[in-house]
């Protein structure tokens, strides 16, 4: 019988497989399909809340490594869970603001999102593209609830990409700076001018002075009353030389009535309250909206107007009015004094 | 004669440096401008056991642009029936004027700066219960009467509420009446005034609630006096409230610069607003408003209680759906009477 001779020695063998197997370690890859996880890049997790314990919603920004992923994913781990720390099964998901503060793109597609064990998936993304930075958030004010403080990494998933980011929490309220104001009640009063001219009083009519503003700003909520006297001596328009009063017509505490041509009479005349913010008024007898009237002042304060609530630049316009007969005495120097009060209620 | 010489020259360098070295003459600096000051805090509420002393800070600011020379001075205050608060010169009988001291009376007031004023009341053994007075802040020396014209001078008040913290305090008030505007409404707002009387002899702050029903079901919720403005003792104060929580409101008009527009009254005009939103909250029917406040008597709450019913009907909103139903009626009677003459004449056709 004739010995088989076989074509390759035991080396020759050997040498032939180890040959094989490199070039299957270089060409192998190729030949399959190329289906190789990526890395995700300038990936974070923003707790919009760090306080441990506190539930919150979050933002995710990140970059694609490849393309093609239509779920994402964030995984707290088992760390965030055995430190108190949950991810709630309800989730509201939206990307339309986030791109405006990123500038990442806004996850595309009809997104979803739903929390299960320590994971949120989002889904029915529409396939991303490779190498762009895209942004999602979990707007459920309950999304997540804190762990206690410390470091963790949740892993966020996008298709075959993902990356580990950290994360960490802190103490109690400790992600929160306690501002305290106070604001003191305040009452502000001030009067336009320190005279109102009258000019020179003839019978052919009574004149009436331009306005002074009395202007009350106040935060005090009960509100703000004004009054007006005559302090002086004699009340009224008097003229040393002359030694003559025009007196107050109508007289002080009577309801307010216009001066008439050619009979004596001074008084003091009031219009309505205006200013941004002005209360309910409630005017006393100066209030009149006709020309030359007025009521009557002495030596006691008599309220002009009481205010509800705060004011902000309110003023009262006062006017004084005068009228002479044929018989008032001939003097350059007819004066008068008015006080006027404010002051912000009890 | 260098004698005489000397004497004259040193008269005279006496009466340079006299001239030189002299205060200035005490004339008023005349205030060219209106007064302009602020005061903080208000009103002030003070509390002391007779035989003690008690102080306050008070704080003015001159908000004008020139420096003020201010002082400080005291009045009565009082509250009649009406609600309405009287400053009156202290007389002879206002004994808390010797208890009051300030220990700045006459100070200068430079532009936009506070200044602190520390007022000390001293309570004498036999004080009793509350007294009543403002601290004025005025010019030291105003504009003097000038021909031809009627010189206005400014001041500013702070209320100041003493209660001398003794037995016998009596801390009462009563609701003297509960009214609204109108026993009936065509819409809201419905308004509401409430007038307490102070029966006691200390100052009071009631405050409460009006809780609106209907048939039995409250329906809404409005305040009374949140603020807790005072009564003083013998006086009497109004406190208003509004519920207008309807569709459509009245509200107030407001102006394209943002101001209350005001009709020739001085009073704020209103129009409807139609919040299609609060359409639910539609309002009709008979209502009833539950007044209930309280005020703390020093022991404890006491409560005070009143009741009115007042009717909300939108009649024109009722008018137009009974107008659209009459022609709804209409239309469908003259279909049917149409109907019938035509089912009539194929009857008798057929015939």
């Amino acid at each position: 019988m004739k010995k088989i001779r076989h074509p390759f020695n035991r080396w020759q063998s050997v040498s032939l497989l180890y040959v094989v197997v490199l070039l299957a370690q270089v060409f192998v890859p190729f030949l399959l399909s190329h289906v190789s996880a990526g890395t995700l890049t300038s990936t974070y997790v923003r707790l919009n809340r760090l306080s441990a314990g506190t539930t919150t919603s979050f933002r995710l920004v990140f970059t694609t490594a490849s393309a093609g992923a239509t779920s994402v994913s964030v995984n707290f781990t088992a760390g965030w869970a055995s430190a108190s720390g949950s991810v709630n099964a309800t989730q509201t998901v939206s990307s339309a603001s986030c791109a405006a503060d990123t500038g990442a793109t806004a996850l595309p597609g009809s997104i979803t999102a739903a929390g299960s064990s320590n994971t949120v998936t989002i889904s029915s993304v529409t396939a991303l593209s490779a190498s762009t930075s895209y942004c999602v958030d979990l707007t459920s004010a309950s999304a997540v609830t804190n762990a206690t403080a410390g470091q963790y990494l949740p892993v966020i998933t996008a298709g075959s990409d993902s990356t580990t980011v950290a994360i960490r929490t802190v103490g109690s309220n400790a992600d929160q700076i306690a501002v305290s104001a106070s604001v003191n009640p305040t009452f502000t009063f001030s009067l336009s001018a320190n005279s109102a001219a009258l000019g020179t009083l003839t019978t052919a009519n009574p004149v009436e002075s331009s306005a002074i503003n009395g202007t009350v700003s106040t935060n005090a909520p009960q509100g703000w009353q004004m009054w007006a006297a005559d302090l002086s001596g004699t009340p009224g328009l008097r003229s040393t030389t002359a030694s003559k009063t025009i007196a107050y017509s109508p007289a002080a505490g009577a309801a307010a009535s216009a001066l008439s041509t050619g009979n004596e009479g001074y008084n003091l005349g009031s219009r309505s309250v205006s200013g941004t913010t002005c209360g309910t008024p409630t005017y006393g007898n100066f209030n009149s909206g006709t020309q030359y009237s007025g009521s009557g002042l002495d030596g006691t304060l008599r309220s002009l107007v009481s205010v509800t609530g705060p004011a902000d630049t309110c003023a009262l316009a006062l006017r004084v009015n005068a009228s002479i007969s044929a018989t008032t005495p001939a003097a350059t120097d007819y004066a008068g004094t008015i006080t006027v009060v404010a002051a912000g209620r009890f | 004669m260098k004698f005489v010489r000397a004497f004259y020259s040193l008269v005279f360098c006496a009466l340079i440096l006299a001239a030189a070295f002299s205060p200035s003459l005490a004339t008023a600096q005349t205030p060219t401008e209106g007064i302009n000051l602020q005061i903080s805090p208000l009103p002030i509420e003070m509390t002391a056991k007779p035989g003690t002393s008690t102080n306050t800070d008070l704080r003015v600011r001159n908000a004008g642009t020139k420096t003020e020379k201010l002082q400080v001075r005291l009045l009565a205050v009082s509250e009649d029936n009406n609600g309405e608060v009287h400053l009156t010169n202290p007389v002879s009988s206002d004994e808390w004027v010797k208890w009051v001291h300030f220990d700045r009376q006459i100070f200068d007031a430079p532009s936009n700066q506070w200044q602190t004023i520390k007022m000390t009341v001293n309570v004498p053994k036999t004080a009793a219960f509350g007294y009543y007075f403002a601290v004025e802040y005025l010019r030291a020396s105003d504009v003097s009467p000038q021909p031809g014209k009627a010189v206005t001078h400014g001041a500013v008040a702070t209320f100041i509420l003493l209660n001398a913290d003794a037995p016998g305090a009596k801390r009462q008030a009563q609701v003297v009446s509960f009214t609204a505007n109108r026993k009936s409404y065509e819409f809201l707002p419905a308004n509401f005034t409430v007038k307490v009387k102070n029966a006691g002899n200390v100052h009071v702050a009631p405050h409460g609630s009006i809780f609106i029903t209907k048939g039995g079901k409250q329906v809404g919720v409005i305040d009374v006096n949140n603020d807790k403005g005072n009564i003083l003792p013998k006086g009497s104060r109004f406190f208003t409230a509004s519920w207008n929580d309807g569709f459509p409101v009245y509200k107030n008009k407001v102006g394209p610069d943002g101001h209350p527009l005001l009709d020739k009254n001085g009073l704020p005009e209103s129009s409807l607003s139609w919040n299609f939103s609060h359409a639910n909250r539609l309002r009709f029917g008979h209502y009833t408003a539950h007044l209930e406040m309280i005020y703390d008597n020093g022991q404890r709450d006491e409560q005070m209680n009143a009741t009115l019913s007042f009717w909300v009907i939108p009649w024109r909103i009722i008018g137009v759906l009974l107008l659209v139903a009459i022609f709804i009626i209409l239309g469908l009677w003259s279909f049917f009477v149409k109907t019938r003459r035509l089912a009539k004449k194929i009857r008798t056709k057929k015939t």
